[in-house]
């Protein structure tokens, strides 16, 4: 696992979540330090939401265990299975799930009077956190009458007001438009580098998981096909529903020392010659073909495709040149310099 | 998302889908529904009708029957709303079942109702020998038997109600409240009470409505004594031998309660809240 400082054990959240559901086979770990976001990112039917609603509680595990903060909140083997109201986890739901019967202040008031607050602090401490949120003004809004974006807002203000030492968000940005969807995401940004409790969140949107997490967990099936930060997924990844979400095409080949034959046909070149493995995969922009097939293009003798986490080849005299693109990937430590299949030399201007 | 002119192109499409054939049927069933009404206040002993309603024998049976349907509801409420919560939320066998038997009392006689009620509590029923020997206490023929008669009646009403309203609500709202610390307890009374709340009042006025008309198992039950079991319908039905003047006038009552029943499901419609 990558990612690095996890913190000690006893510290922070770490899950061995296996769940046994009809038609998907949950096995996924999963460690975050305190102050960390760790992103579940996968398709749906994934398994990521099975995986927060056991974090939260609201689901028990078949098997493995969850702890926080050196409390042990699940472990079958051991019997013990806190609920979801005594384990101090706070969740934003996909839709928000704010109570529609209670003001903005109300729903967010409410996780602190049930903690046994008196309605006047509970009330106060509300304001304040609206207050954080920019609502100030919404405050006696019954949810019905807020945006989406404002509704997110509130809901993340109820989730945190009773200071959980776990933050769960349930695809928070995907019921926004993509206008305030940018603004919000930068504030929920924002507002999880300031919390300090751990926070996992599930993401199908790679922009968001890679906006708001420090680490990505690439669920598929219900287990971990890739995991690291941000950007390492992006440069490198490991299967193609990874390689399709980043903007990459994966092309898989056999190494034969210097050069790559891939499985559809033509060869490539890597930057660094690789033995030992005898199946290489290879990534290659999207954007460098225009409207052709991905799947079609390695069978094509001098169009295949190259290496190089960004890069839009063209064709420069007898050698392509890949041109580095602004991208939300970041560039390749070292220049790599590789072939086309046909033997054109490509390398970084 | 359909704009306000895409959608009243839609509704008026459906308008002139409707087949003219349909049209005949449709105006005689109502007609049938309405004409019968319209011939009760058509022939109304209007100038008279203070005089009857204040009568001897008008006030004693409004009040018990505004008494007894209101204490039925009152009763339908604490054991129909549990009932219906475990119909609803309850996960056992045999909830099918526990279902019928909720819905048995819909679709049975009232008559039928009002002996079976005779047979468990009645002076020599199942329960109510008991009652007789081990408390002095014996129901058939009381204010009492009338709640009970309603109630056994009404509650029906009451249960799928509040059922449908449960089902409709959304659970993963009581899932929200449980992460935010709430215990079950606390989820049922200040989140899923308040939201189906809409349900529980609609609920609650069928069931003052059909307690208030009960007949058949409130005569059979508790039997007709003036002041006592006497109720409306009962003082209708006797009225309408001896003086048919004070049985019109009283069925307007009725009317006038049943119109108000739903003018007040009508304002809970408009707020969205009956489903």
């Amino acid at each position: 696992m990558s990612g690095g400082d996890e913190g000690r054990p006893d510290e922070g959240l770490s899950a061995d979540l296996r769940v046994d559901l009809d038609r998907l086979r949950l096995r996924l770990e999963l460690k975050v330090r305190p102050g960390g976001v760790l992103a579940l990112l996968g398709p749906n039917g994934a398994g990521k939401s099975t995986a927060l609603r056991c974090l939260a509680g609201l689901r028990a595990l078949d098997d493995g265990a969850i702890s926080l903060a050196g409390r042990c909140l699940d472990d079958p083997a051991r019997d013990v299975l806190v609920p979801a109201q005594a384990r101090g986890v706070g969740m934003v739901f996909q839709d928000y799930l704010l109570f529609p019967h209670l003001s903005a202040v109300d729903n967010v008031a409410f996780g602190l009077r049930v903690a046994g607050r008196n309605r006047r602090q509970a009330r106060a401490t509300a304001h304040d956190w609206l207050g954080r949120m920019g609502l100030r003004e919404c405050a006696d809004e019954r949810p019905g009458a807020l945006s989406g974006g404002q509704a997110q807002r509130v809901a993340l203000a109820r989730a945190l007001a009773p200071e959980p030492g776990l933050l769960l968000l349930d695809e928070p940005l995907a019921a926004l438009d993509a206008a305030t969807r940018m603004q919000v995401r930068s504030d929920l940004r924002q507002h999880l580098s300031d919390y300090a409790g751990c926070t996992v969140l599930v993401s199908h949107d790679p922009l968001d998981a890679m906006v708001l997490a420090d680490e990505l967990v690439v669920v598929e099936d219900g287990i971990s096909v890739q995991r690291g930060r941000a950007s390492e997924v992006a440069r490198a990844p490991r299967t193609d529903y990874v390689a399709s979400l980043v903007g990459l095409n994966l092309y898989r080949g056999h190494s034969r020392g210097s050069t790559v034959e891939l499985v559809g046909g033509g060869t490539l070149t890597p930057p660094r010659p690789r033995t030992g493995r005898s199946c290489s995969r290879w990534r290659r922009r999207p954007s460098a073909s225009t409207g052709s097939d991905r799947a079609a293009r390695p069978a094509t003798p001098g169009k295949a495709g190259w290496s190089g986490s960004s890069s839009t080849p063209r064709p420069c005299g007898s050698r392509w040149r890949a041109v580095r693109r602004c991208s939300r990937t970041s560039r390749p430590r070292q220049s790599p310099s590789w072939a086309s299949p046909r033997g054109h030399r490509c390398g970084w201007p | 998302m359909p704009t306000p002119a895409s959608r009243s192109r839609r509704r008026g499409s459906r308008q002139s889908g409707l087949p003219p054939a349909l049209l005949l049927p449709a105006a005689l069933g109502l007609g049938f529904l309405a004409l019968p009404l319209l011939a009760l206040v058509v022939r109304a002993p209007w100038r008279s009708l203070p005089d009857i309603l204040v009568g001897a024998e008008v006030g004693p049976a409004l009040r018990l029957s505004l008494l007894s349907a209101t204490s039925a509801t009152a009763l339908c409420l604490a054991l129909g709303v549990p009932l219906a919560w475990v119909l609803a939320r309850g996960e056992f066998r045999g909830r099918r079942l526990v279902r019928a038997l909720v819905t048995v009392p819909l679709v049975l006689p009232p008559v039928v109702g009002g002996v079976a009620l005779l047979l468990l509590l009645g002076r020599r029923g199942l329960i109510g020998r008991h009652l007789e020997a081990w408390f002095g206490v014996s129901l058939p023929f009381t204010t009492t038997a009338v709640v009970i008669a309603e109630a056994f009646v009404a509650l029906p009403f009451l249960v799928l109600a509040v059922e449908g309203a449960l089902r409709g609500s959304d659970r993963r709202l009581e899932d929200a409240a449980a992460t935010l610390g709430a215990s079950r307890l606390l989820i049922a009374r200040r989140v899923t009470l308040p939201l189906i709340a809409p349900g529980i009042g609609a609920g609650a006025v069928l069931c003052f409505a059909r307690a208030l008309g009960e007949f058949g198992a409130t005569i059979t039950f508790a039997g007709s004594f003036p002041g006592v079991t006497r109720t409306m319908p009962l003082e209708v039905y006797l009225a309408l031998e001896s003086d048919p003047p004070t049985a019109v006038a009283l069925s307007l009552v009725l009317l006038a309660v049943s119109v108000l029943v739903l003018v007040s499901m009508r304002d809970r419609w408009l707020h969205g809240g009956l489903r």
